[in-house]
């Protein structure tokens, strides 16, 4: 990062701290919770199609429960994304920290 | 013939397998799981949003954690929509087949008060008379001759008492006595006056009616009961041969069946659980032992069925000919008093059959305190119930004996849970294979594993006793026949 990136930066409230940072780890660390929770209750959460009934009706809900359990399989790549999206905003600003960490002592320096 | 079981009743107006409310609740407890995961969805974005984890440089490859954590949250949103919305189709689909199965009964009981009410019109046409002449003949030449091609060809058709229409056809028929008694009277607007009129009513004039006539049918008499002594019969060293039978607590629905007394014996088993100061009772009563409508000494007969029946309705406390109320009844309350159990005392009935309409009178019973109360194959379905006591009836599709109750009225206490437990097509050796205890035994462990919530809370219910070890008494009832009661 060179000195007008961060003027850049600085003035658009990108700035990246190390409070940031641990910020983002601590979302991380509650993404990852809510992600493997969801992960372990959806399995059983609605009932699965047993084929009990045998009827026009009956196919229909069998169908329905399917659509159902294809929205969860939505909702867990939604979250993987969301992880990705996450991960990938923690290394970049990690790389700009330490990137900073780097500029600082120069500046310090004149 | 299968597994599934089909539950009404309950203060709900639905009908369907218990599969079928077990995944309805399994939904409705799916979308309050995903509403709460939705809240924590929100609040993460939010957090995300505090912290700026979108505010990169601005390039369109720029990571936006915050954007898909609310796309997760839009994904759940649908998901519980998806997931309420199925849960309502089956709650209205139960409905419909609830307000289906009203109405078809509704039109059974129609059609059975008119074609009764048509039929005794006829009563006493020519059609009629030789068709009694006919019936007459067949007696007498029975008595001569040994069965008649008639009887042969009625014992044939055996399995059409076990046809879930031909059930229907008693239900309805059950209700229509007084139409029949009406059209050949000549009464006009039957079909009208026959809807407020149910089998209750009937029996208890058909009871009055006998009284009065000083018929030797459906007079009862006085009972008595006798604690049958523990090891009677029992090699000695055999556990049934100890002073004292004791029984571990009934945790669900097949260990209260399996102890319904059957068969000869002991008509009455009670057991005793919890403290000697806060005693907990369960008690069990036998089916209908004798089949014939002359009272003998066996009070668990038809006799006693019909006062059970006939005391469903307000009429029978105007009736003041003949006994007032069943000697199978009275054999329990007195079996109940010699076993010690007070007013006060938590109790819960079980019975099969003709034991199931005296378990749901004592359900019924303001003077004791019933906790709840099991039928199995009984027809209660016109019982007085009492608010907050709840009484599971069990009954075979199959069955004819719980629909000689007639269409009854619904309770908010009575839930019923039906089965098909028969094989279409099989050739059955008894003549009510439905209505057999062993059967309604193994819909009872069937009901142990459902996951309906209403069962479940039945379940639950039967460990009022506390749990551990009760004390096991046998009662035997005897009614007294000799000429001094008045019963013959």
């Amino acid at each position: 990062m060179d000195d007008i990136d961060r003027f850049l930066a600085l003035s658009a409230g990108r700035t990246v701290t190390a409070d940031r940072l641990a910020a983002a780890v601590r979302l991380r660390g509650s993404l990852r919770a809510f992600r493997d929770e969801v992960e372990q209750t959806l399995p059983a959460l609605v009932p699965r199609a047993a084929g009990r009934w045998r009827s026009i009706a009956a196919d229909r809900y069998i169908e329905r429960l399917d659509e159902l359990q294809s929205q969860f399989t939505e909702v867990n790549a939604a979250l993987g994304a969301a992880e990705v999206q996450l991960d990938e905003r923690i290394r970049r600003m990690r790389a700009d920290l330490d990137a900073l960490d780097e500029v600082e002592p120069r500046w310090a320096t004149g | 013939m299968g597994d599934g079981l089909t539950i009404s009743g309950g203060g709900e107006t639905a009908v369907a397998t218990d599969a079928l409310f077990v995944d309805a609740a399994r939904l409705g407890a799916a979308v309050g799981v995903i509403d709460g995961w939705v809240s924590i969805a929100a609040t993460l974005a939010s957090e995300l949003d505090a912290a700026g984890l979108d505010r990169g440089g601005g390039g369109w490859a720029d990571p936006a954690p915050t954007e898909a954590v609310r796309r997760v949250e839009q994904a759940l949103l649908r998901c519980g929509d998806a997931a309420d919305d199925l849960r309502g189709a089956l709650i209205a689909s139960a409905e419909r087949y609830g307000w289906a199965e009203r109405w078809i009964d509704g039109l059974w009981k129609a059609g059975g008060g008119l074609l009764a009410g048509a039929v005794g019109a006829h009563l006493f046409s020519p059609h009629g008379v030789g068709l009694a002449v006919g019936l007459g003949v067949n007696v007498a030449a029975r008595s001569l001759f040994g069965p008649t091609p008639l009887d042969r060809w009625v014992a044939s058709q055996r399995g059409l008492l076990s046809d879930p229409a031909f059930v229907r056809v008693v239900r309805a028929a059950a209700d229509s006595f007084d139409e029949l008694v009406a059209g050949a009277r000549g009464v006009p607007g039957y079909g009208a006056f026959g809807r407020l009129v149910g089998a209750p009513e009937s029996a208890s004039v058909l009871l009055g009616f006998t009284a009065l006539l000083g018929a030797k049918v459906l007079v009862d008499g006085p009972v008595s009961v006798t604690r049958v002594t523990p090891g009677d019969g029992a090699p000695a060293g055999h556990p049934a041969a100890a002073p004292i039978r004791t029984a571990d607590a009934p945790t669900g629905l097949a260990d209260l069946a399996d102890r319904v007394p059957s068969g000869e014996g002991p008509q009455i088993r009670i057991e005793r659980y919890g403290q000697p100061d806060d005693p907990r009772w369960m008690v069990y009563i036998s089916g209908t032992v004798e089949t014939s409508l002359v009272a003998g000494e066996q009070p668990f007969d038809h006799s006693s069925n019909v006062f059970g029946l006939a005391d469903d309705s307000w009429i029978d406390e105007l009736r003041t000919a003949g006994a007032e109320s069943g000697a199978g009844e009275r054999a329990v309350r007195h079996a109940m008093a010699e076993a010690g159990v007070a007013p006060g005392d938590p109790v819960m009935p079980v019975g099969h059959s003709g034991g199931g309409i005296i378990a749901a009178k004592l359900a019924a019973d303001t003077e004791l305190n019933v906790v709840g109360a099991v039928n199995l194959g009984g027809p209660i379905v016109s019982a007085p119930m009492r608010e907050g006591v709840p009484v599971l009836s069990i009954e075979h599709d199959e069955d004819i004996v719980p629909a000689v109750g007639g269409s009854g009225h619904p309770s908010d206490e009575r839930l019923t849970v039906s089965r098909s437990v028969l094989d279409v097509g099989r050739v059955y050796e008894t003549a009510l294979p439905a209505h057999e205890l062993v059967r309604y035994r193994e819909t009872a462990a069937l009901v142990d594993d459902s996951e309906e919530d209403r069962l479940l809370a039945f379940r639950e219910l039967v460990g009022f006793t506390g749990g551990g070890t009760g004390v096991v008494t046998e009662w035997k009832a005897i009614r007294d026949v000799s000429s001094s009661t008045g019963a013959r």
